[in-house]
C-alpha cells in the first residue's frame, strides 16, 4: 500500500514540477456565524452589537454581530477554534427580555453566554452559535495551587496544595453545610463532561462543617482549604507557601494535622485518602456544590467496562454553585480540551499550568476585574480560559498581584 | 550484508588490486598524476557509473587522515560556533576481472559541534519544517560513516553498464540537558548505462531510488530542571514550546527519493565535453508518538551538470558548471487523537486521524549555480600538474514561505573567486606544492517578512538575516609534501602531509577560522 502510495505521489509530484507551480493554501471566505437566543428569551430581542472570539493557540479574531444577531467573517484561516461570546446583564434587565416570569434578585449578575470549544472550521458552511442563560453565585473558586514545587534539596514537595474560595458578592456568604469536590481524572477518562451532560463524577467530596452560621466569608474575604497540611511550607521548601493560618485542612478530624486548623473531613471519596488529591500536573477539575438532599444517597458509578476498583459518586450539575476545569498540559500537544470533566454551564474553558508533570510552584488563580467599595471584585465569565491566569508563586489570600489585575 | 559490504571496502582499498591499468611507468605511485586522471574522469561528476569506463586511472588506494578544527562567530544560530574532530577517508579503483570494474570509497567523520542550539536534526534548513530542538546551547557529537560502491563493466556490444550502492549511516548525540540522539540511514540504489553512438560520442541513462530514515526515538535528562522548554517547529517562525515537553517527545522522519539523469559525452583527440540533466523527486513522512505527524514534506528538483576539458601542448584547462534547483513544499495537518476501548479485555488503543491538509502551507526554494574554470600547466613530457590557475564565480539563493497568513525569509549572494597552484619543489618523488585562494561574497538581497513576533523570529530568524546580510572576503592556503615510502617486502607507496588554513572575514569583526593536518598513502 505504501509503495502504491508513493507511486502515486511520485506521479504527481512529476505532473507538478513539470507545472512548476504549487498549490496554495487559501483562506476560508465570508463565513456566517449567527447567535442563537436561549428559547426564553423574548421573540424580538437579538443579540446585536456584541462581541465574538474566535480563538486558538495562534490567533485571536474578534467581530460584532449586526443587526440580526449575526456576523460575516470576511476572512479565516481554516482551522480549531474556540468561540466565545458573553452578555452580561443585571438581574433586572434580564428579566425584561425574557418572555415568562422568573424569580431573581435585581442586582444577579446573568450571563447569556456561549462556549464552543474545538470547533473544527474547515469549509464555509454557516455555523449557529446556541447561547445560553447562566445566572452567577456569590461563591467563586479563585485559586487553585496543586503544582508543588521543588524543597530545598530539590525534591519534589507537593504537601503544600491549596484551593481558595472567595465571596464575590456583597452579602455575607456561609460556607456551612457546602461541598468541596474533586471530580474523576482517570486516564483513559472515565466520564467526560462530553458524554454527561447532566453529571459530574466525583472521586473525592468535602463537606464544610457548622450548623449554618459558623464559618461566613465576608464581602471580598475569602477562605484557604489546605488540601493536605496546614503549616508553614516555606520551613521545608522556600519557594512554597504558609498555609499556618488556613481556614480549614482537609482531615479526619480536628486535632488532628494542625490542631489549630479546623478540620474539613472527606464526606465521600473513592479512595481511602483522607487529603485533597490534587494531582501534580493535573487534570483536577475542582468544584463547590449546595444541596438539601443527602448526598450520601447519590448513586456510585465504576468506570465504565469495569465492575471493580474506584466508585464515583455522580452529582447533579443544577447543584454546583462554582467550578474550575483545570487540565493536564500534556508533553505532546498540550492541553487537550476534549477531557473536560465539568460541563460548559460550570466552567466553558480550561486553565493549566505550564509544566507537564508540576513541580514548578505555580497555581491557576482568578482575575481582579474591577476594585471598588475597598475590595476588589474577581471576574467570573464562567470560561476559566478568559477568568484564570498563571501565576508563579502563589500565596493564599493576595489578590494584589500585578498579574491578577485585569481592569476594565 | 553489512560485514560482507565493509570486507570488499577494505579489500579494495588495502590489497594491492587488479586494477584497470597498472602504473608502468612510475616506481612510486603519483598523487600528482592521480589527481590529473581523477580530473579526466569526467564521469564522476554524474551518478553514471557506467561511463566510469572511459577514462582509466591507475590501480591503487587513497588514503587520508585529517584532523580538522574550525570555529568563529559568522554562523547560523542553530549551527554551533566551532568544529572540531578527525576524518578518515579511503578509495580505490580496482577490478574483478578484465570486464568488471569497481571504484569504492569509504569515509568516516567523527566531531564535535559546540555550542548549537535550537535543531537536534541532520538537515535543518531548506527542507522539512517539522525539526525540533531546545533553546539551551550544548555540544554535539556527530559520527558518520559513508560507503559507496560504483561497478561498471567494459563495453559489452555499444554498450557500457553499471550499478552504484551508496551506504550511510550516523549519528547526533546531544551532549547537554535535554539529552537527544538522532540516527540516521541513508542508502541508494543506482542503476546506469551508456551507449556509444561512434567512436565520440555517448549517451548515458541513469534512474535512482534512495530511502533515507532519520530517528530520534526518545529524550534523557540527567538533572530535573522544571522549566526546562523544548521546542517543535512548524515553519518559519511557527514554534510551540512547552516547558517538559521532551518527555514522550519522539520523531523521525522516513524518505524514499527517485530520479534520473540523462548524458550526453563527446570525446575527441583534444575536447571532452560532458552534460548531464536529471530531475528527482523526493516524499517524506514525519512521524511521531502514536504514529502522530504534523505534517509531510516533498520535494523536487533539477540538475544541469556541463563539464568541459581542452587538452593542448603542455595545457589542460577545465571549465565545469553545475546548476541545482529545489522545490519543496510542506503539507501541514491537524489531527484528533481517539481512544478506542475493548470493554472486553479492556485494552485502550490510540490512534491519530488527520481532519485537515493544508496542502503546501511551507514552501522552499533554493537555486544554486556554480562556474568553474581552471588551467593547468603541465610537467614537460608528463600528465602531472606543474601549476594551476582558476576562477570560480556561484550564485546562491533560499526563499522560504509561509502561508496562511504568509511569511516569507529569502536571500541570494553571489560569490566569485580565484585559485592557484604551484610546485615549490620538484624532485624526483619529493614535491612540495603550495596552494592559494581568494573568495569574496556578496550578498544581493535578504527578506524577512513574518506577519508575527515569536522566539524564533527574535533569537533565530532575525540573527540569521544578519548572517545572510553580511559580505565576505575568505583567504587561504595549503602546503602539500609529497615523498616515497619504500617498506620491505610490501609495493613502493607514495605518502604525502597537508597543511590547510583558511580565515573568512565578514562585516563587524564576524569571522570563521578553519585549519587542519592530512596525512595520507596511494599506493599501487
Amino acid at each position: 500500500m505504501r509503495r502504491i502510495t508513493i507511486l502515486v505521489f511520485s506521479v504527481q509530484l512529476l505532473m507538478l514540477s513539470l507545472g512548476c507551480s504549487r498549490e496554495e493554501p487559501q483562506f476560508l471566505k465570508n463565513l456566517r456565524i449567527e447567535t442563537k437566543l436561549p428559547q426564553n428569551i423574548k421573540a424580538e430581542i437579538t443579540y446585536d452589537n456584541k462581541e465574538v472570539v474566535l480563538y486558538n493557540q495562534s490567533y485571536t479574531h474578534i467581530y460584532k454581530t449586526d443587526a440580526a444577531g449575526a456576523l460575516v467573517v470576511p476572512e479565516l484561516i481554516p482551522d480549531v477554534y474556540t468561540i466565545n461570546t458573553c452578555w452580561e446583564l443585571t438581574g433586572e434587565q434580564y428579566k425584561e427580555l425574557v418572555a415568562e416570569t422568573i424569580y431573581l434578585e435585581d442586582n444577579a449578575r446573568v450571563l447569556i453566554t456561549a462556549t464552543l470549544n474545538n470547533v473544527p472550521i474547515y469549509n464555509e458552511n454557516d455555523l449557529e452559535i446556541p447561547l445560553e442563560s447562566v445566572i452567577l453565585k456569590d461563591l467563586v473558586i479563585s485559586k487553585v495551587y496543586y503544582s508543588g514545587t521543588k524543597d530545598d534539596m530539590n525534591r519534589s514537595y507537593v504537601v503544600d496544595q491549596f484551593v481558595e474560595v472567595f465571596n464575590n458578592s456583597d452579602d455575607i456568604v456561609y460556607v456551612d453545610g457546602k461541598y468541596l469536590a474533586l471530580a474523576e481524572s482517570m486516564s483513559p477518562p472515565a466520564y467526560l463532561a462530553a458524554n454527561n451532560p447532566e453529571y459530574i463524577y466525583t472521586r473525592q467530596i468535602c463537606m464544610f462543617p457548622g450548623d449554618g452560621d459558623d464559618y461566613p466569608i465576608l464581602p471580598g474575604g475569602s477562605i484557604v482549604i489546605a488540601a493536605r497540611s496546614a503549616r508553614d511550607h516555606t520551613t521545608s521548601a522556600m519557594n512554597s507557601v504558609d498555609l499556618s493560618a488556613a481556614d480549614f485542612e482537609v482531615k479526619d478530624s480536628d486535632g488532628m494535622g494542625n490542631p489549630a486548623i479546623k478540620a474539613l473531613p472527606m464526606y465521600s471519596s473513592s479512595t481511602s485518602l483522607k487529603f485533597f488529591n490534587l494531582i501534580t500536573g493535573g487534570p483536577n477539575a475542582v468544584f463547590l456544590f449546595e444541596t438539601e438532599e443527602d448526598v450520601l444517597e447519590w448513586p456510585e458509578f465504576y468506570a465504565p467496562g469495569r465492575s471493580s476498583g474506584e466508585r464515583f459518586r455522580r452529582v447533579p450539575i443544577e447543584t454546583v454553585i462554582d467550578g474550575v476545569e483545570v487540565l493536564k498540559n500534556e508533553a505532546a500537544n498540550g492541553p487537550n480540551i476534549d477531557l473536560k470533566r465539568l460541563q460548559n454551564s460550570i466552567d466553558a474553558g480550561f486553565a493549566f499550568i505550564s509544566a507537564t508533570s508540576g513541580y514548578v510552584n505555580e497555581s491557576v488563580e482568578r482575575k481582579v476585574c474591577r476594585i471598588g467599595e475597598g475590595r476588589v471584585y474577581l471576574q467570573d465569565t464562567n470560561n476559566s480560559v478568559e477568568d484564570f491566569v498563571l501565576i508563579s508563586g502563589p500565596q493564599p489570600k493576595d489578590y494584589e498581584n500585578p498579574q491578577l489585575l485585569n481592569l476594565q | 550484508m553489512n560485514r560482507s559490504f565493509l570486507l570488499l571496502f577494505f579489500l579494495l582499498i588495502i590489497q594491492p588490486g587488479y586494477s584497470q591499468q597498472a602504473d608502468t611507468i612510475s616506481e612510486v605511485p603519483s598523487i600528482n598524476c592521480r589527481e590529473m586522471q581523477v580530473l579526466m574522469q569526467q564521469w564522476l561528476h554524474s551518478d553514471n557509473a557506467a561511463g566510469l569506463a572511459f577514462s582509466n586511472v591507475y590501480r591503487g588506494g587513497l588514503t587520508t587522515f585529517e584532523n580538522f578544527y574550525s570555529s568563529g562567530n559568522h554562523h547560523r544560530v542553530q549551527e554551533g560556533s566551532a568544529l572540531n574532530g578527525i576524518k578518515f577517508y579511503s578509495e580505490g579503483y580496482s577490478s574483478f576481472n578484465d570486464k568488471l570494474f569497481a571504484r569504492g570509497h569509504f569515509k568516516f567523520s567523527k566531531y564535535i559541534e559546540e555550542d548549537r542550539a535550537w535543531s537536534d536534526v541532520v538537515n535543518t534548513y531548506n527542507g522539512n519544517p517539522y525539526i525540533y530542538g531546545s533553546s539551551v546551547r550544548g555540544n554535539y557529537d556527530h559520527q558518520l560513516f559513508d560507503l559507496s560502491l560504483k561497478v561498471y563493466s567494459a563495453a559489452i556490444g555499444s554498450f557500457n553498464y553499471g550499478f552504484t550502492i551508496d551506504y550511510q549511516v550516523g549519528d547526533i548525540s546531544r551532549q547537554r540537558d535535554p539529552r537527544t540522539r538522532t540516527y540516521m540511514l541513508n542508502y541508494s540504489a543506482i542503476p546506469s548505462v551508456t551507449y556509444s553512438i561512434s567512436e565520440k560520442s555517448r549517451l548515458g541513462l541513469n534512474a535512482y531510488y534512495k530511502y533515507g530514515k532519520e530517528r530520534m526515538p526518545n529524550i534523557s535528562t540527567v538533572q530535573t530542571d522544571p522549566n526546562l522548554q523544548y521546542y517543535t517547529f512548524t515553519g518559519l517562525h511557527n514554534v510551540m514550546g512547552r516547558v517538559g515537553g521532551y518527555k514522550a517527545f519522539q520523531r523521525q522522519f522516513i524518505s524514499d527519493a527517485v530520479g534520473g539523469a540523462l548524458q550526453y559525452n563527446f570525446v575527441n583527440q583534444n575536447v571532452k565535453l560532458l552534460l548531464s540533466a536529471g530531475g528527482d523527486l523526493l516524499w517524506q513522512e514525519t512521524l511521531g508518538d502514536k504514529k502522530q505527524s504534523p505534517g509531510s514534506y516533498n520535494s523536487y528538483g533539477f540538475n544541469i551538470t556541463a563539464n568541459l576539458i581542452h587538452s593542448s601542448t603542455g595545457f589542460v584547462h577545465n571549465a565545469l558548471l553545475v546548476a541545482k534547483y529545489n522545490n519543496g513544499g510542506a503539507n501541514e495537518f491537524r489531527q484528533t487523537l481517539f481512544t478506542e476501548r475493548d470493554t472486553l479485555t479492556g485494552v485502550s488503543t490510540e490512534y491519530w486521524v488527520t481532519d485537515y491538509v493544508y496542502k503546501n502551507r511551507y514552501v522552499v526554494e533554493t537555486f544554486d549555480v556554480q562556474f568553474s574554470w581552471k588551467s593547468i600547466a603541465l610537467k614537460p613530457n608528463s600528465q602531472e600538474r606543474k601549476w594551476s590557475v582558476g576562477a570560480t564565480s556561484a550564485f546562491q539563493s533560499f526563499e522560504n514561505i509561509y502561508y496562511l497568513p504568509k511569511s516569507e525569509y529569502a536571500a541570494s549572494k553571489l560569490i566569485a573567486g580565484i585559485n592557484g597552484t604551484m610546485l615549490l619543489l620538484d624532485r624526483g618523488n619529493h614535491n612540495l606544492e603550495i596552494s592559494a585562494f581568494a573568495q569574496g561574497a556578496y550578498s544581493l538581497n535578504v527578506l524577512l517578512d513574518l506577519e508575527s513576533d515569536t522566539e524564533v523570529a527574535e533569537f533565530i530568524l532575525g540573527p540569521d538575516f544578519e548572517f545572510h546580510s553580511r559580505n565576505t572576503i575568505e583567504i587561504g592556503g595549503s602546503l602539500t609534501y609529497t615523498f616515497p615510502l619504500r617498506v620491505p617486502k610490501m609495493n613502493a607507496m607514495t605518502g604525502y602531509a597537508r597543511l590547510y588554513g583558511e580565515n573568512l572575514f565578514a562585516n563587524k569583526s564576524y569571522g570563521w577560522l578553519a585549519f587542519g593536518l592530512a596525512i595520507g598513502l596511494l599506493t599501487f
